[in-house]
């Protein structure tokens, strides 16, 4: 290795800071030079001590030349270890000379371990082959597990997505996660740019709490809820909710980890009985610095989601198609035990309507570093800024996507588009900043003895302003929100693992720790109205001011012990139990205990097994976890309202000091099997589960004045159904290959218990009634659709679940000749229900523009409309009009990603590799017959995150299809 | 590899172990979370003038504010005291009460109106069991409190058709006149034991206005008498967040998104087309050409089907969010007395009356000839007087003959009429809220 010195290394930085031209030279080698030049400081002595020497190779897919990157090379017995890069190389740097053994593990690929002679002071080239396998036992994981596991030792499934298998980086962290694995359904919250999706694991496990999955970054668990919404009841109704996942940058991730249900989450106790969604981030890699860069341009648009005559629902003269551009930046290096990834981004985005924008930045430094053999540090944190502005939307009578939809029922009385744009002028504008870090000391002072503890912090900001300044077309007097929210989270995981082999066949892993985590909430809100004149106005601007501030604290700990028997290293059986706390139980924190029980057979290491049936591995679990009430939902309260000026106190809260977490248990039972020679992979699991104590808003006797509904565990609610999955390797030659993969995922949910209290409304049409699914959809059934007569019909029916029973995802991989890969995933999901709520609202305006009533109106305008039948009538016919009529089947698919992409053929001396793609988001489109308008992906504010059902909201559009251009640089 | 490892290794466990101690001892286990305050701090006298104003607030709730269905908003729909301008489910007044539909679904505005009551009668035993009987009554918001039990207790017995208390069984919605002219007495005991003229006035105003549903005229005269003509007693309003707005003028203001409620097609924007009237005002919005309902509402109840387009004509009693809604007022008193005097047979007198009224309020006089045509003067002038106070629903019902007193003569004009309907309702029922819960309807099991 170079040595440089500070005289060797200042000249050159002032040569390049005079030529800015030549910045990326500067970047590329100069910079890493200098983090070389400060880690080499702290490279232990005894490294320099032993004689040692150099590893370098590349790692291919057998049968072919086609590059592996992601590959993890390690030497054997040691934490000596790398990845390789884009083009499949790698370097290992001090390693003690003599006989090693280098080991490469990649998912979905046969571990290969090769023996290498590294001379002292010497380098020596170790090309490895590997091949495909459907199959992997011997992936190891670390979700859901006290320490890192291989599949073969885990009784529950696990999906596993990791990042090669994106083609280009994916738009956002939630795009990345869609159509990926069987259970996981991501549905995008409507066009507006940073809006978050709603992620389900299994359907709905909690009737009234979160079902967002717990995140994790690294061994941090960092905030997965939407980012709240200020919305002070009186004023303007809600743009979409901002999601936190989309603070992380898609390209840094490495691979993803999923657990889906209790019988794999119980270790992370209260808070998890929705799952875990663990990402992990790029790390360093031994030898010289890799550059990466990845630009990324294209282009967003709409799809028709209205019939004709108005197939953009009024909305063309403004629609445009929203330039993309990204920028990615990375570098992976390291020297000795100390390795790094650093990256940057850079993206602005525009969406298809005027005023939509979305910029974004973030830096990310992930370090590792080994003083000692024993003990391993690794320190990942990330910063991001993100500033969006949004068009008003949601039901909003200064909204303009409200406004256009209304036609001349709209709030200026005009469709002229001219006095429609100017309803443009006024702000929505959201800034988050995310700031994630997390030290993780594992310290394994024998082989038989490992501890882990890792130190997290997640701090996010947002700050969202919303301005109708002087003069403004709905509000003349103009007015002013800003909204300051902030939340931070503070964690401390604790686990620590002793393994033991009391008998040659029997081995023996016992694990202990805990976890604490911390999180504060902190909101903000000033409001203004009535400003004096035109000017760029502040709170203090206008001359009626008023104030909002909420605060919130929670905690949440708990100890766990696990025990995993091995037997043979085919039957491994699991044994554990987690104990926990929360603040939101009062004082006392409850505690409450939660086990499981697992176990795993590798059935085809049986010596009766015979080969040509494949490898198979069964497995079934039994776990619990927990889902915790709110702060303050176990105490009677008090809101301190005022009255005018004057202290008031009204009801809040009834309280109910039994209060507790709702309990999920969940049994798994599956397998995994490979046969024709590892070509087919399939897996199957089928899982029940029941959340009992499960928390229902049971509604208050209303002359008793406390007339919110008070959560209780009263209820049972109860989910099953099976996961399938088959990948098949179609075609392997050494020039031409081709994957196929396919899931189906099955929910089916039931209400069993009300807990003898009366059936309780959800809101957007969906109800806890017993015996039917969780957050049925209730509404008005049309009898005669077809008949030309007035419509008959049944009010209060049940039209059927609000989450889909079946999802079905398909994915294909082709690799052509000159490193050309065709890639595409879609997702298929039906038997759900949900109300339209904008086709609602417009139906009780009286909006007779509304495109699904073009064709009755002209019938009316005729005085033909005898001849239109029961559905048009009862549609869009006020004289029919009732609520909730608007009840629509949710059968849909959707082609997520479909990309191209080609290896260029570009050989200089700094690039290694160049690769060119193309790829489309959500090109493709299929809806059934029911969705006459928008598509099932237009929630709005009605279902982001954080709401229950999930509803087609007002004021918002379908989420557009995306072009992408991709390149990226590995140098 | 063969390394010394021994001292690196002790190192290390020493620091991780440090850093362990270090890190757990930092943490605080301490959860103080501020914001909503617990019941036990509500037995601080310090806090019991909030526990008042919080009833206070409630009332407010009931009677006409925020945007949650209201009986000044609703009732306004149902007595025909405005006309929808188009947008059903305005203010969260179904499409059922706009067309004279009241189900135990459509009664979120009862459920209101029983936290009002039950805010204002707890926060009077709570706050006489925290203070004792002598320090309640020399207390200065005593007799507040029990006012606002009183005038709680009448909105909710004007406009309901049967009730509960407080998770009781099933009552006739007269109890709450009972229990109004309980706390209206001990008010006025208080009031003028405090020398309390306002208050005093408030209870007596109050009491008359329920003595008249209980068939006590005489004490309903007498109580009336000693009102001042010009007396006022009100709700008060106000502008620091949209919650307490006024939304009886909110509901119809200019703003857009609002304008749900027009004069057009009533009697009171043929009133104050005939006579000027200050007592209901309204202004034609030229200006604002913003027409809805085109067929939106096409049964209102009134038999005309679909009304084509509502123009927009703004009511102008109330001009501002923080305009007040008058609870009692020194005219309704008088009225009281016409009343009591048309019921003896004095139409001369109850007509002197009235236009005594209407000479202070700058109209002509009306002519009776009939004592069907003074009960007609009589029913048209309270109407007027209490226009968009969240009363006229109740005054029509006790006409109509739902109190003890006989249904009273005297034809209303055909736009106010409510007993042409057939099938529809003039006072609300038990909510569906109540009626799933509580134990005593069978609610919850």
């Amino acid at each position: 290795m170079t040595r440089l010195s500070r005289e060797h290394v200042a000249p050159r930085l002032m040569r390049y800071a005079q030529t800015p031209l030549t910045i990326l030279p500067l970047l590329t080698r100069v910079l890493p030079r200098l983090i070389a030049l400060g880690m080499l400081a702290s490279v232990p002595a005894h490294l320099y001590a032993q004689g040692v020497g150099t590893i370098t190779g590349r790692v291919v897919q057998e049968g072919s030349s086609r590059p592996l990157a992601s590959v993890q090379i390690s030497i054997t017995g040691t934490r000596l270890g790398t990845v390789t890069t884009e083009d499949g190389r790698f370097r290992l740097l001090n390693v003690t000379a003599g006989n090693v053994q280098i080991r490469a593990v990649l998912l979905g690929m046969k571990p290969v371990v090769q023996t290498v002679a590294v001379p002292t002071g010497g380098t020596v080239t170790a090309n490895i082959s590997m091949s495909q396998i459907a199959l992997d036992l011997d992936a190891v994981v670390v979700t859901g597990t006290a320490g890192a596991a291989r599949q073969r030792e885990v009784g529950n499934s696990i999906s596993v997505i990791t990042a090669p298998a994106a083609a280009v980086v994916p738009l956002s962290m939630e795009a990345g996660l869609q159509a990926q694995a069987p259970g996981v359904s991501v549905m995008q919250g409507s066009a507006q740019l940073g809006s978050a999706a709603q992620i389900r694991l299994r359907g709905v496990v909690s009737a009234t709490q979160s079902n967002q999955p717990l995140i994790y970054i690294d061994g941090v668990r960092v905030r997965g809820e939407a980012y709240p919404n200020p919305s002070v009841v009186g004023r303007r109704s809600n743009n979409d909710n901002e999601s936190p996942l989309n603070d992380i940058n898609p390209a840094d991730v490495e691979r993803i980890e999923i657990i889906k249900g209790s019988a794999a989450t119980t270790l992370y106790g209260t808070e998890a009985a929705a799952g875990v969604i663990q990402i992990f981030t790029k790390k360093g890699i031994d030898g010289r610095p890799v550059w990466t860069l990845d630009t990324q341009q294209g282009f967003s648009q709409e799809q028709p989601f209205a019939p004709e005559p108005a197939k953009f629902q009024y909305l063309d003269p403004w629609l445009q198609k929203g330039p993309q551009h990204q920028y990615n930046l990375s570098v992976q290096g390291g020297a000795g035990d100390i390795k790094y990834f650093l990256s940057g981004e850079n993206a602005n985005r525009q969406g298809v309507l005027p005023n939509e924008t979305l910029d974004q930045k973030g830096v990310r430094a992930n370090f590792s570093f080994a003083p000692i053999q024993s003990l391993f540090l690794a320190w990942n944190s990330s910063y991001n800024y993100t500033n969006t502005h949004n068009v008003a939307g949601g039901v909003n009578p200064s909204g303009f996507i409200y406004n256009v939809q209304r036609g001349l029922t709209n709030f200026i009385a005009s469709t002229n588009p001219d006095s429609i744009t100017k309803i443009l002028d006024q702000t929505f504008q959201t800034g988050v900043d995310r700031f994630i870090s997390g030290l993780t000391a594992t310290y394994t002072p024998v082989a038989a003895w490992s501890t882990r503890m890792t130190i997290g912090y997640d701090r996010g900001t947002s700050v969202t302003t919303r301005l109708r300044p002087f003069g403004f077309i709905l509000f003349p007097q103009g007015d002013l929100d800003v909204t300051n929210f902030a939340t931070d989270q503070e964690t401390i995981d604790l686990s620590s693992t002793l393994s033991i082999n009391p008998r040659p066949s029997f081995t023996n892993s016992f694990s202990a720790g805990g976890q604490f985590v911390s999180r504060n909430e902190h909101s903000l809100e000033g409001y203004t109205s009535n400003f004096p004149g035109p000017s760029n106005p502040t709170l203090s601007s206008g001359s009626l001011p008023s104030v909002s501030e909420t605060m919130l604290r929670v905690l949440t700990g708990g100890f766990f012990v696990q025990d995993v028997i091995g037997w043979r290293d085919r039957l491994f059986i699991t044994g554990g139990l987690r104990i926990d706390g929360s603040s939101a139980f009062g004082s006392g924190f409850g505690l409450q205990s939660y086990p499981k029980v697992s176990a795993s057979y590798v059935m085809s290491e049986e010596p009766y097994w015979k080969k040509s049936l494949g490898d198979l591995k069964l497995r079934a679990a039994y776990g619990s976890a927990g889902r915790a009430p709110g702060a303050f939902d176990a105490v009677r309260t008090w809101n301190p309202a005022g009255f005018g000026n004057l202290p008031a106190y009204i009801p809040q809260n009834v309280g109910n000091s039994k209060l507790g977490p709702e309990r999920t248990s969940e049994t798994e039972l599956g397998f995994d099997w490979s046969v024709f020679d590892g070509k087919v992979a399939t897996g199957f699991t089928h899982y029940a589960r029941t959340t009992s104590a499960a928390l229902f808003p049971v509604p208050q006797i209303p002359s008793l004045g406390f007339q919110s509904s008070q959560l209780l565990n009263v209820g049972e609610i109860t989910n099953n159904g099976v996961e399938a999955t088959v990948n098949w390797n179609v075609l392997q030659t050494r020039r031409l290959g081709w994957l196929l993969g396919a899931s189906l995922a099955t929910n089916h949910s039931l209400v069993t218990d009300l807990g003898g209290g009366p059936s309780v409304s959800m809101g957007n049409s969906g109800w806890l009634i017993k015996g039917q699914p969780v957050m049925v959809i209730q509404g008005v059934h049309l009898l005669n659709p077809t008949a030309i007569a007035d419509p008959q019909v049944v009010k209060n029916y049940n039209f059927g679940p609000n989450a889909p029973t079946r999802i079905i995802g398909l994915n294909t991989s082709i690799s052509l000749p000159g490193d050309i890969t065709l890639s595409a995933r879609g997702e298929y999901q039906a038997g759900g229900y949900e109300s339209d709520g904008s086709s609602d609202d417009a139906a009780s305006r009286n909006v007779t523009s509304w495109p699904t009533c073009v064709a009755y109106q002209a019938l009316v305008k005729a005085g033909t409309q005898a001849q239109a039948n029961a559905y048009d009538r009862l549609h869009c016919n006020s004289v029919f009009y009732q609520p909730f009529t608007f009840i629509q089947k949710v059968d849909f698919a959707k082609l997520r990603e479909v990309t191209a992409r080609a290896k260029l053929p570009v050989h200089t001396r700094n690039i290694s590799s160049a690769y060119l793609s193309l790829s489309a988001n959500n090109w493709y489109r299929w809806l059934n017959s029911d969705w006459r308008i928008f598509d099932p992906e237009t929630m709005g504010s009605a279902s982001p995150g954080t709401q229950i059902v999930r509803a087609t909201g007002v004021g918002a559009i379908p989420p557009p299809e995306t072009f992408t251009l991709s390149l990226r640089l590995v140098f | 590899m063969n390394e010394q490892r021994s001292p690196s290794r002790a190192s290390a466990s020493a620091a991780v172990a440090l850093g362990l101690t270090l890190t757990l001892a930092a943490c605080d286990l301490k959860v103080s979370n501020p914001g909503p305050v617990a019941d036990a701090f509500l037995d601080d006298t310090a806090a019991h003038s909030a526990i008042v104003y919080g009833a206070a607030r409630a009332l407010n709730n009931a009677l006409g504010a925020g945007q949650g269905a209201n009986f000044g908003v609703c009732g306004a729909v149902v007595a025909r005291e405005w006309y929808p301008s188009g947008q059903t489910g305005s203010y969260s007044c179904s499409v059922n009460e706009f067309r004279n539909l009241l189900t135990p679904n459509d009664a979120s505005e009862v459920d209101r109106g029983q936290q009002a009551r039950w805010l204002a009668e707890q926060a009077v035993s709570r706050i006489q069991a925290a203070r004792g009987d002598a320090g309640f009554a020399a207390w200065p918001l005593a007799p507040l409190a029990l006012l606002y039990a009183g005038y709680a207790n009448r909105l909710l017995g004007e406009n309901v058709c049967a009730t509960v208390i407080d998770g009781g069984p099933l009552l006739k919605f007269t109890i709450h006149f009972a229990r109004a002219d309980t706390a209206f007495t001990r008010a006025l005991a208080l009031a003028q034991a405090q020398k309390n003229t306002q208050y005093q006035n408030a209870a007596l105003a109050g009491r008359a206005s329920v003595r008249i549903w209980e068939g006590d005229w005489t004490g309903a005269m007498a109580d009336a008498a000693q009102v001042p003509a010009n007396f006022v007693f009100s709700s008060p309003y106000n502008i620091v967040d949209a919650n307490q707005y006024n939304s009886i003028m909110y509901a119809t203001s200019s703003a857009a998104g609002h304008r749900n409620f027009s004069s057009f097609n009533t009697f009171y924007g043929d009133n104050f087309d005939q006579f000027n009237d200050p007592r209901t005002p309204y202004v034609k919005s030229p200006t604002i050409s913003f027409k809805v309902g085109t067929g939106s509402l096409p049964d209102l109840g009134d038999g005309k089907g679909a009304v084509g387009a509502v123009p927009y004509w703004q009511q102008m009693k109330y001009l501002t969010p923080s305009d007040p809604i008058r609870l009692s007022s020194g005219h309704e008193a008088m009225l009281i007395v016409a009343e009591g005097k048309l019921r003896a047979g004095d139409a001369t007198g109850a007509l002197a009356i009235i236009n005594q009224i209407r000479s202070a309020v700058g109209v002509q006089p009306r002519q009776a000839t009939t004592v069907a045509e003074t009960w007609t003067a009589l029913k048209l002038e309270k109407l007027i007087e209490l226009w968009l106070e969240a009363r006229a629903v109740g005054e029509r019902r006790r006409w109509n003959g739902e109190g003890v007193d006989p249904a009273a003569p005297g034809v209303l004009p055909a736009n106010l009429s409510m007993t042409d309907r057939t099938g529809k309702n003039d006072c609300w029922p038990i909510s569906l809220n109540e009626s799933q819960t509580n134990p005593h309807l069978s609610g919850g099991q």
